[in-house]
C-alpha cells in the first residue's frame, strides 16, 4: 500500500473510527488520539492488513480495543460524556433553532445514553454508520443473532419511549 | 412518498426488519419533508442520526497530523537498509556456523585416535612397559613442578616472616 492509496482508502474511515471512540470514551481529545494511533498502527502494518477482507472492521475492531484501554486505564471518567453532550447541543444551527426542537434533541440524546451498551452500539452502528448485520458482528465480536436481537431490542425500547414523549406533548400536543 | 408508506416502513424499522435501503428511504423522508405530529419524535430520532454524523468529524489539521507522522515513519522504516542489515546478519550468522562446524569436528577425530592408539598395542606387557614409562615420565615432570613451589613456599615463608617482624 502505497500513501497514496492509504488517503484514499483508509484515511476517509477517520470520522466512522473517531465517532465509534467517542461513544466508548465521551471525550473528543481521548477519542482524536485512539483515532490516530489506529491510524498509524494500521499505516504500520499496511502490507500484512492489505488482504483482509474489511481493512475498515479491522481498524473499526482496533478503535474499540484501544477505547477499551484507555477506559480500563481509567485515568478518566465517562462524567465527560455530559459536557460533550453540552458542547454539542450548543453547536445547533442558531439561537433561533426552537427550544422544543432543541429539548427534544437532548431528550433522544438522553434515550440512547440510556440503552444498555450493546444495544446502543448496535443501535449506532446500524443506524449512524450504516452498516451491515456481518459486520457489525465483526465489529463487536458477537454472533449475528446477537446484533440482530440487540437491534430489536433497542429499537423497541426507543419506539416505546419515543411514543411516551409524544403522548406527553413534549414534541407537540395531538 | 405517501404517509400509508412511512407508517408501515416505521413498524417494520421498529422490529428491525429493514433492508439499509428502507432505513436510508426513512432517513431521507424525515431529513426532508414536514411530517405529521405522530411521526414528531421519531422524526427528531432520525435526525438526531444525522446530526451525529454531520457534526461529530475530524478536521483537516487531523489528517495533516496523521500523514505527517506517517511520513516520518516511512523514511524511519524505509525496507532496503533494514534489508541490508538482515543479510549482513544472515552472512555473520553462516560465517559463524560454518566456524563452529571447522571448529568442532577435531576433538571427535581426536578421541578416535586415542580409540586406535590402543589397538596399536597387540602385546599386552609391551603396552604395560609403556605405560609405565608415561606414568613415570608424567610423575617425574610433576615432581620437578613441586620442586618449584618449594621455592615459592620459601618466598612466602619469607614474607611471613617479614610480616611477623613489623
Amino acid at each position: 500500500m502505497v500513501l497514496e492509496e492509504f488517503k484514499n482508502s483508509v484515511l476517509p474511515v477517520k470520522n466512522k473510527l473517531y465517532r465509534f471512540a467517542l461513544r466508548f470514551l465521551g471525550n473528543e481529545d481521548e477519542a482524536k488520539d485512539v483515532v490516530q494511533e489506529v491510524l498509524i498502527k494500521a499505516w504500520d502494518r499496511r502490507e500484512e492488513i492489505q488482504g483482509y477482507h474489511s481493512i475498515e472492521a479491522w481498524c473499526m475492531r482496533l478503535t474499540k480495543n484501544l477505547s477499551l484501554n484507555k477506559l480500563k486505564s481509567g485515568h478518566y471518567s465517562r462524567t465527560m460524556m455530559l459536557e460533550e453532550e453540552d458542547r454539542y447541543d450548543s453547536a445547533q444551527d442558531s439561537p433561533y433553532t426552537s427550544t422544543e426542537t432543541h429539548d427534544v434533541l437532548t431528550n433522544i440524546q438522553r434515550l440512547l445514553g440510556r440503552l444498555p451498551e450493546k444495544q446502543r452500539l448496535v443501535l449506532e452502528l446500524r443506524d449512524i454508520e450504516g452498516y451491515a448485520y456481518q459486520e457489525i458482528s465483526d465489529i463487536l465480536g458477537i454472533d449475528l443473532n446477537q446484533v440482530k436481537v440487540n437491534l430489536f431490542r433497542a429499537r423497541q425500547t426507543l419506539k416505546k419511549q419515543l411514543i411516551s414523549i409524544d403522548a406527553y406533548g413534549l414534541t407537540n400536543n395531538r | 412518498m405517501d404517509l400509508q408508506t412511512i407508517d408501515e416502513l416505521l413498524e417494520k424499522y421498529w422490529n428491525a426488519e429493514t433492508t439499509p435501503e428502507e432505513e436510508a428511504t426513512l432517513r431521507q423522508y424525515f431529513s426532508e419533508h414536514e411530517v405529521p405530529r405522530h411521526l414528531q419524535g421519531v422524526a427528531q430520532l432520525f435526525r438526531q442520526y444525522q446530526a451525529d454524523q454531520h457534526f461529530k468529524k475530524l478536521d483537516a489539521a487531523f489528517d495533516d497530523k496523521v500523514l505527517k507522522e506517517i511520513s516520518s515513519r516511512k523514511s524511519r522504516f524505509d525496507w532496503q537498509p533494514f534489508l541490508r542489515i538482515a543479510a549482513v546478519l544472515t552472512l555473520f550468522l553462516m560465517a559463524a556456523l560454518l566456524l563452529k562446524q571447522s571448529l568442532l569436528p577435531p576433538p571427535e577425530t581426536e578421541q578416535v585416535k586415542v580409540v586406535q592408539a590402543e589397538d596399536t598395542y597387540t602385546d599386552p606387557r609391551l603396552a604395560y612397559e609403556q605405560t609405565k614409562q608415561a606414568l613415570l615420565l608424567v610423575s617425574s615432570l610433576m615432581n620437578e613442578g613441586t620442586q618449584h613451589i618449594e621455592e615459592l613456599e620459601k618466598f612466602s615463608e619469607a614474607q611471613e616472616t617479614i610480616k611477623s617482624e613489623k
